[in-house]
């Protein structure tokens, strides 16, 4: 199905202004892990362009676009998952950007290991809306899901993370 | 997309914050965010991006093209086999399964179903992605 250069146009731009956006939103639900995000977010875009002509515009590009970027990040993730496994089960060499968190920060690999202790609905959820800025009624469309469940998510993440990473925090001075 | 989350208005939020989730999460946000995009940063993006799709698209010609009608040929094969084939003896003997025959796995695929089991996922979710990140993984050598 062909696409009105309009939107080709619309899409062309909305590239290049969420660009750097769907990056940080990747990385974050990628638990740091740079090259991954890189691959998610291209993999969204191409995956997003692929899916144009079927995008009505009954909800804002950003909105449709970030539900792509999440399903695209739970296929990334798996895969990577899946080759961690693979490595370790046939003695091969795991993939070099498994798990690396940019920078190396103590801290910052203390943070990725207790988001990835949540589930995944509680981590998209926590961080599409603590930390991308999206209100629960946009998370809850671009997740998939009723905004209760997303309220839920986000409350029991905060939860979860306060407590994994208080020690984190009250080292530092912090009152978390 | 939205404004800052602290910004927004109390029916928008998740839940009422407390003074100390929110100090929490301030922090958090600083702390956890991915190095800002260099000077070419963004065209660089761009032209992996134009070359992925690229490639993905050459992929695509190549799948139609080649890998189609290999794929039907091979099945043809298969169905020619099938046809050919005696049909069983209906008075031989029935063999009892031996232990060795109800094996699940052949050697080989043992550490593959345990992968897959490992994994937790369910038959549903295993096609076709994880079958293909498998396949990425073992050729890594």
């Amino acid at each position: 199905m062909p696409v009105s250069p309009d939107r080709e146009a619309e899409f062309a731009a909305f590239v290049g202004t969420y660009r750097e956006r769907a990056l940080s939103t990747a990385w974050r639900l990628c638990g740091g892990d740079g090259a991954l995000a890189e691959d998610v977010a291209q993999e969204a875009f191409i995956a997003a362009h692929k899916a144009l002509p079927r995008f009505r515009g009954d909800s804002r590009m950003s909105t449709w676009f970030y539900r792509i970027l999440v399903r695209t990040a739970h296929k990334q993730r798996r895969k990577r998952a899946v080759r961690e496994k693979a490595a370790a089960l046939f003695g091969l060499e795991a993939p070099r950007s498994a798990r690396t968190v940019e920078g190396d920060a103590p801290l910052r690999r203390r943070i990725a290991a207790a988001l990835d202790t949540l589930s995944p609905g509680q981590r998209d959820a926590f961080v599409l809306v603590h930390m991308e800025g999206l209100t629960v009624v946009e998370a809850a469309e671009a997740l998939g899901a009723a905004p209760g469940t997303v309220k839920s998510h986000v409350h029991r993440a905060l939860v979860k993370l306060r407590e994994a990473l208080a020690d984190a925090y009250e080292l530092e001075g912090g009152t978390a | 997309m939205s404004t800052h989350p602290d910004e927004r208005s109390p029916e928008q939020q998740s839940a009422p914050l407390t003074p100390e989730d929110a100090v929490f999460l301030e922090r958090l946000r600083t702390d956890f965010q991915p190095p800002p995009l260099g000077p070419g940063a963004a065209q660089a993006f761009d032209a992996r991006l134009a070359a992925r799709r690229a490639a993905q698209s050459r992929r695509g010609r190549w799948a139609w093209g080649v890998g189609l009608p290999v794929a039907l040929a091979a099945a043809a094969a298969v169905v020619m086999s099938l046809r050919v084939a005696p049909p069983p003896a209906v008075d031989a003997p029935r063999a009892l399964p031996s232990v060795a025959a109800a094996s699940p796995a052949e050697p080989d695929e043992a550490p593959v179903l345990a992968l897959l089991t490992d994994t937790e996922l369910t038959d549903d979710e295993l096609y076709p992605d994880d079958y293909l990140a498998l396949a990425d993984a073992l050729a890594w050598d």
